[in-house]
């Protein structure tokens, strides 16, 4: 089992990424290559959609944490969604509560990229 | 009971680790550890063995390496050996969780995560034996 990462833009201002499989030592430098090509677009928000990750390891936390910091120094921010338990209990091992908002449903994300997406509409 | 004990080599290459941590997976689960346990036996083992093998070979050839691996109803036992220069990984102060991720330095997470995830641990020096030595108590949540 490696990673699968696929990638999916439903909102001009947002981008989805959807991991499956094993974050780890062996397949993070995939990832990066994906997150550094996302980098240079100009999305404001990058949503991980965690539902189909079974594995994550320091590695993995590493990249994320990588687009965290490249999504700041543009003032964008990433957003997790629907970890597993595993996967959640890495997360809070290393405190990353700050990592961005964290959403445990699909729909609670939606309902806040909604809100977003009304106040980008409303500030033009 | 006795526990049983499996010896793995661990290789020079960071590329090879996935494979020692595929053999690691189904020595436990086939010595019926939960599917749980068994996913943090392998994120412990992946951090220990990436340091080792990233480390242990910044002084030319790779050194000799294995994890003596052993299972018992009660708990999981890692005995990490390698060649390298002494290091103790426990004495590697934990990262500061507390500053904003954007100005924490990234690092130093492998060996906090291995550490939060096992019940006991121990490093000793013999003769030019780095010895690790992480208990996981089986049936806790640690």
């Amino acid at each position: 089992m490696a990673l699968t990462i696929t990638v999916t833009g439903d909102r001009s201002f947002s981008r989805t990424v959807h991991l499956k499989g094993r974050l780890d030592n062996e397949t993070a430098a995939a990832l990066d290559a994906q997150l550094d090509t996302l980098a240079r677009s100009s999305v404001n928000v990058l949503v991980f959609d965690l539902a189909d990750l079974e594995y994550i390891s320091s590695a993995g936390l590493r990249s994320i944490f990588g687009a965290q910091r490249t999504m700041a120094e543009r003032s964008g921010r990433i957003v997790l969604v629907s970890a597993r338990p595993q996967v959640q209990k890495v997360f809070d091992i290393v405190r990353a509560a700050d990592l961005g908002a964290v959403f445990t449903s699909i729909q609670e994300l939606d309902a806040y990229l909604d809100t977003m997406q009304r106040k980008v509409i409303d500030g033009q | 009971m006795k526990a049983l004990e499996q010896v793995f080599r661990i290789p020079s290459h960071p590329s090879d680790v996935t494979g020692v941590l595929n053999r690691v997976e189904e020595f436990c689960l086939a010595h019926g550890l939960a599917a749980d346990t068994t996913s943090e036996v392998r994120l412990v083992a992946e951090e220990v063995l990436t340091n080792i093998v990233k480390y242990a070979c910044d002084g030319g050839g790779p050194p000799a390496a294995e994890l003596r691996l052993s299972a018992s109803p009660q708990s999981v036992r890692m005995e990490f050996r390698d060649e390298g220069a002494p290091f103790n990984p426990l004495d590697v102060p934990a990262p500061d969780l507390n500053h904003r991720l954007e100005s924490r330095a990234i690092g130093g997470l492998g060996i906090h995560l291995a550490r939060s995830l096992v019940d006991e641990a121990s490093y000793f020096r013999e003769e030019h034996v780095n010895i690790l030595v992480l208990i996981k108590h089986v049936g806790t949540s640690v």
